[in-house]
């Protein structure tokens, strides 16, 4: 699939695109092929997701965007093992694991559009919510709260309840609640999609500051083309009925990226292809 | 985030006045503003006074409020008698009803199958009025405490299953994912979370479901029993003592005012980081 796109590159940078991980256009830590998901059974049944090949390298952003409805919330819940096993067929591997033996072997971390913090808990007590019930494999050496908090940099709210939070801090909380489990892919289901829009730019540099420092992937469902350019190293486009690719798009900037690209020429080409694609694929 | 600070304005600032502070601080009109409801309640029982001299009511119709507190002064040892055994049996009924609805509650909301089956069982008995099943009450188990408890207890406990039920079940199935990507187990999914997420409705369910208890005691009290402010009730209106009976009724809004509030009190402290209105 991969192959038979043409490339986007992001001129004039394309000598400095960075290969962060070399080698690791053979070493896939998500690795699906010919996925299909069915919803419901016998005579209702519906078919969600058909035919995707999806792939993520180590360090790698890639976005999943689509129309409401194209299945991309139900792809990232197959890749996290939290779909019924029955209703997905084609080959899964999460780092050579199926994704339910990677989901309890707490290689998964996931980040939803609300923050789903535990109203009841403190926030220092939401970060240590997984951590407290991890069991098995899933059991291991996390990272303190306090220490994540300064993370996202709301550092000295360890006691703080979410209530008291705004929209914004409330998903720093939940991003340092999955980070905290030091998760090998971060799944990320439309995280900024509640926040407003100048929230959502500061979270954007935000989370690639903080993805520096730690070893994740990220898989990102989104609404928000501008967010898929601006964040991704791959943007995988998705049709709706049946949910399938449509476009797999690569995007070079250079990293650290920051908000000025989002004006430029190369940026706007990028978003530009997104659409056309969203469109023709309707 | 910054809001300027109104008394001293910056000799450069644009803004040239702010509304001054509300003006009606004095000690009186504070004290006239938190007693202002009681105030009015006390002067409708003084009207109601006023009222009944004036147009010389019998007193065995509308007794004025003086009659009721001379009824309460002659009768006081027994009235009181009266509240602390309805106080008694109301919360034998809402603790049986706590421990049995929640119990029942539990049991909907993780098995579909019981749900179902115990659901027309349910129906029914919520359904038919406790006043109809009261009789049989007292033909199987005697004019004694039983019968007393269990209609205190089938008025209690519907609220309560009810909510416990939607309290384990309206849990975000995303935050249980959470816990799901840690590899948790039921059990501390049922701990961390579900439990934790239905306890404001456990306790919402309690501040219907106590004054029901009390209500559904007075009520098995007035068809059967010796004792009680439902028992004392039928006895004086029986001799056409109205002042006592609307003694006994202030009395029974008390129960119930304070099993009320005894609830909200309890909701606070134990769940102080939500409230369900209904």
């Amino acid at each position: 699939m991969e192959g038979g796109q043409a490339r986007v590159t992001s001129q004039p940078q394309t000598t400095q695109t960075l290969s962060r991980a070399p080698g690791a256009d053979t070493e896939h830590l998500v690795d699906l092929r010919d996925v299909c998901i069915v919803h419901g059974r016998g005579d209702e049944a519906v078919v969600a997701v058909e035919g995707v090949d999806l792939h993520v390298r180590p360090r790698e952003i890639v976005s999943v965007v689509g129309h409401s409805g194209c299945g991309k919330s139900t792809l990232l819940r197959a890749i996290a093992g939290l779909q019924p096993h029955a209703s997905v067929q084609g080959s899964l591997e999460i780092i050579g694991q199926t994704p339910e033996e990677a989901r309890r072997s707490g290689l998964i971390g996931m980040v939803f559009q609300e923050s789903v913090l535990a109203p009841w808990r403190t926030v220092a007590g939401n970060i240590r919510l997984p951590q407290q019930v991890a069991r098995g494999r899933a059991r291991k050496e996390t990272r303190s709260p306090s220490e994540m908090l300064e993370l996202v940099g709301l550092a000295g709210y360890d006691k703080r309840y979410p209530k008291q939070l705004s929209g914004g801090q409330r998903q720093r909380v939940s991003l340092a609640r999955a980070l905290a489990m030091e998760p090998q892919i971060l799944l990320m289901d439309e995280p900024f999609g509640a926040l407003d829009e100048i929230t959502r730019d500061e979270m954007h540099t935000e989370l690639l500051r903080i993805w520096d420092t730690t070893h994740t992937s990220i898989v990102l469902v989104t609404h928000s083309i501008q967010e898929a350019v601006f964040l991704s190293d791959r943007i995988v486009v998705m049709a709706a009925n049946p949910g399938r690719v449509a476009d797999l798009i690569t995007v070079d900037f250079p990293r650290p990226r920051h908000n000025e690209i989002k004006d430029s020429p190369e940026f706007a080409a990028i978003a530009h292809r997104i659409r056309t694609s969203l469109e023709e694929n309707r | 985030m910054t809001a300027a600070p109104a008394a001293d304005l910056r000799p450069d600032a644009r803004v040239r006045a702010v509304i001054p502070p509300a003006q009606h601080t004095s000690a009186v009109f504070r004290v006239f503003r938190v007693t202002r409801a009681w105030l009015l309640l006390a002067l409708a029982v003084l009207a109601w006074e006023v009222a009944v001299r004036v147009l010389d009511t019998p007193r065995y119709i509308l007794p004025a409020p003086s009659a009721m507190w001379e009824e309460f002064v002659d009768h006081g040892e027994l009235f009181l008698n009266g509240v602390w055994a309805t106080t008694k049996m109301s919360l034998y009924g809402f603790f049986f009803a706590v421990v049995v609805g929640t119990a029942l509650g539990v049991l909907m909301a993780r098995s579909a199958l019981f749900e179902e089956l115990a659901f027309p069982f349910l129906n029914i008995i919520r359904v038919m009025p406790t006043i109809a099943i009261a009789p049989l009450l007292i033909i199987w188990f005697g004019r004694g405490g039983v019968p007393i408890v269990i209609c205190s207890f089938l008025i209690a406990v519907f609220p309560i299953i009810v909510d416990v039920t939607h309290g384990l079940t309206s849990v975000n199935e995303d935050l249980v994912n959470v816990l799901k990507l840690a590899n948790a187990s039921e059990l501390s999914i049922l701990t961390r979370v579900r439990i934790p997420n239905a306890l404001p409705y456990l306790f919402s369910s309690f501040r219907v479901a106590a004054p029901g208890a009390v209500i559904g005691t007075l009520l098995g009290e007035f068809i059967g029993s010796r004792e009680g402010l439902g028992y004392l009730i039928t006895v004086y209106s029986a001799q056409l003592n109205t002042a006592a009976v609307f003694v006994l009724a202030l009395l029974s809004c008390l129960v119930g005012i304070l099993f009320f509030n005894a609830c909200v009190l309890a909701e606070r402290l134990v769940v102080p980081w939500k409230t369900v209105v209904r």
